[in-house]
């Protein structure tokens, strides 16, 4: 039960990363690769604040704000230097390791015995219990602290999902899915699709550094090189949440999909690596799984076509 | 309203591939005028459209719309002037939103873009009455995305789009040519009932003689970048689609002239 917690906390964390992921990667079609450096940056500046005892409230919305310079310099570098959106995102991300690095000092920083969202969290828990450390769920106990950093995530997470799901609907939020969807459409409607894209790349970058800043605060460290990999993993997130609802569904359902996909392929990797992965391989796991689901449906497509001709042909 | 003044556009210029797109062209259109574009293929009709637009900018030469000299415009600045329909019926929809939420994109262009609710209730049922006008029966299917559409439906929503608000300057390029008949006299029906009912300064670029013979009070066309023909007032209402097709029979001999000039030059000196 433990470990279904905790993978469960942890998917809802990196929800934040996938909706970033998706509002780059889905909304403007924007491979931005930003997103492991602001990852980090996130947790990097958040501990740092942390370790600095500066409460972790401000802490984590400085690491949001990181998050979002680190997207905004991004569509800066490819909007108005005309950089290719891959390149821009590799020069942000490697130049924010260095950054990374400053801002900690050293590799690694413990937050250890500071207190944090997380231990926030779990203080309100114990009190809502009244006190108890475990209580029984469907039979199994469960510890009232995990209970409530999985609850506060949730709530965080649906805030997020709502507050985004308004924004994209708004006249500005249009504007930027148009951007997306269109742009040179919406460039004859007025609208400088430059600026749409770096202040999205920013939104999406600030709610990665907020995944970052959260998970320093989960695990209880922050690392420098934490932020490796996480472009792939948000979009694995991503791909199976629109498995899950449907590509061409509404915004909502592909917001609430993004979360439920970041969840889903957690536990799925709890389980895995229950069953005895080695860790080591599981950046190669995911790397191969988005793989495979960005080819599958070509891959269908022919097999279907395959399929349809001979039997046409016996006609 | 719109008068391009010594408008040259050279692409590639200095190399083998270079194409005079426009040269020293100039032009007057007087508020209130619907004017049609003829010419042959390369002669600089989209990118006269383009240059007005501020999808490319000029080598030279000044642009004025209202008296405004818009020449250093960007393209999306501009755009709070000029009401655009594109050849390509996908070009003027975004298809993964909503016919609402292209609508609602429209009756906002040019315009400062903030956080207030994109669908209000007012707007929609502004949108509903003027779908209903189309009679395409996609007043009902407001929430569906502009993908599911037909090219001809696209390209109407497009005509409504680009003249929600009332456009200085309203540039149709050519927008029939991708669809099949029906849709395309469909559109023209709608696009003709558009311009005179709100009295939009216009500029149509078409390929169809009959297109140009029928609409419009003043006919231009473009050769190699120039305008080689202007017919406004009495002459042009005696215009007929014959008379095109002769304008055009000229053009070629003289071109074939030129052919034919080139070919005994290049016999005889090289």
């Amino acid at each position: 039960m433990t470990l279904l917690m905790g993978a469960f906390s942890m998917g809802i964390i990196l929800s934040f990363l996938a909706l970033g992921v998706y509002i780059s990667f889905r909304i403007f079609n924007f491979p931005d690769i930003t997103a492991d450096g602001s990852f980090a940056a996130g947790g990097a500046v958040a501990a740092t604040l942390i370790a600095a005892g500066i409460s972790p409230l401000i802490a984590t919305v400085a690491g949001i704000l990181v998050g979002m310079l680190a997207g905004a310099i991004t569509g800066i570098i490819h909007t108005k230097f005309k950089i290719n959106g891959l390149l821009s995102g590799i020069l942000v991300m490697t130049a924010f390791y260095s950054i990374n690095l400053h801002v900690m000092g050293k590799s690694n920083i413990p937050l250890i015995s500071c207190a944090t969202l997380t231990t926030y969290a779990e203080k309100a828990a114990s009190v809502l219990f009244m006190g108890r450390e475990t209580v029984e769920i469907f039979g199994r106990e469960c510890y009232t602290g995990d209970i409530g950093v999985l609850a506060a995530g949730l709530l965080f997470a649906a805030l997020a999902a709502i507050l985004l799901y308004w924004y994209f609907r708004t006249n500005l939020g249009s504007a930027m899915r148009a951007t997306g969807d269109n742009p040179q459409m919406i460039l004859a409607l007025g609208v400088n699709t430059g600026n749409m894209i770096i202040i999205g790349l920013a939104i999406s970058n600030g709610l990665i550094g907020l995944s970052g800043a959260l998970l320093a605060q989960y695990q209880g460290f922050a690392d420098v090189q934490m932020g490796i990999g996480m472009v792939v993993w948000g979009l694995a997130s991503v791909i199976i949440g629109e498995a899950l609802t449907g590509q061409n569904s509404g915004l909502g359902f592909t917001i609430t999909g993004a979360i439920m996909g970041s969840v889903l392929f957690r536990l799925l990797v709890a389980l895995a690596l229950r069953w005895g992965l080695n860790p080591n391989d599981l950046k190669l796991i995911t790397a191969a799984f988005v793989f495979i689901a960005l080819i599958s449906p070509e891959l269908i497509k022919k097999i279907k076509k395959r399929n349809t001709f001979p039997s046409m042909s016996r006609t | 309203m719109l008068e391009l003044i010594n408008i040259y556009k050279t692409f590639n210029a200095c190399s083998l591939s270079e194409v005079k797109s426009l040269v020293n062209f100039s032009l007057k259109i007087n508020k209130g005028d619907f004017v049609t574009v003829i010419g042959t293929n390369g002669s600089g009709k989209s990118t006269l459209q383009n240059i007005i637009s501020g999808t490319i900018s000029p080598d030279s030469g000044s642009i004025l719309i209202d008296n405004a000299n818009v020449t250093n415009w960007r393209e999306d600045k501009r755009a709070s002037l000029i009401g655009r329909v594109f050849q390509n019926p996908f070009t003027g929809t975004a298809p993964g939103m909503t016919i609402a939420e292209n609508l609602a994109l429209a009756a906002l262009r040019g315009k400062i873009r903030g956080l207030r609710w994109a669908l209000r209730k007012k707007l929609v049922a502004q949108m509903k009455e003027k779908l209903s006008t189309l009679k395409m029966g996609i007043e009902d299917r407001l929430d569906a995305p502009v993908g599911t559409l037909s090219g001809g439906q696209r390209q109407a929503i497009t005509l409504l789009m680009a003249s929600w608000l009332e456009p200085k300057i309203f540039l149709l390029d050519e927008h029939t040519a991708a669809l099949d008949p029906k849709s395309a006299e469909k559109i023209i029906n709608l696009t003709k009932e558009i311009v005179e009912s709100r009295k939009l300064t216009t500029l149509m670029v078409t390929h169809s003689m009959q297109q140009a013979a029928n609409l419009g009070n003043r006919l231009i066309m473009m050769h190699r970048g120039r305008l080689v023909r202007d017919i406004q007032g009495e002459e042009r209402n005696r215009l007929k689609t014959d008379d095109l097709l002769n304008m055009f029979e000229e053009l070629r001999l003289l071109e074939q002239l030129d052919e034919s000039a080139a070919e005994m030059l290049q016999e005889n000196y090289i």
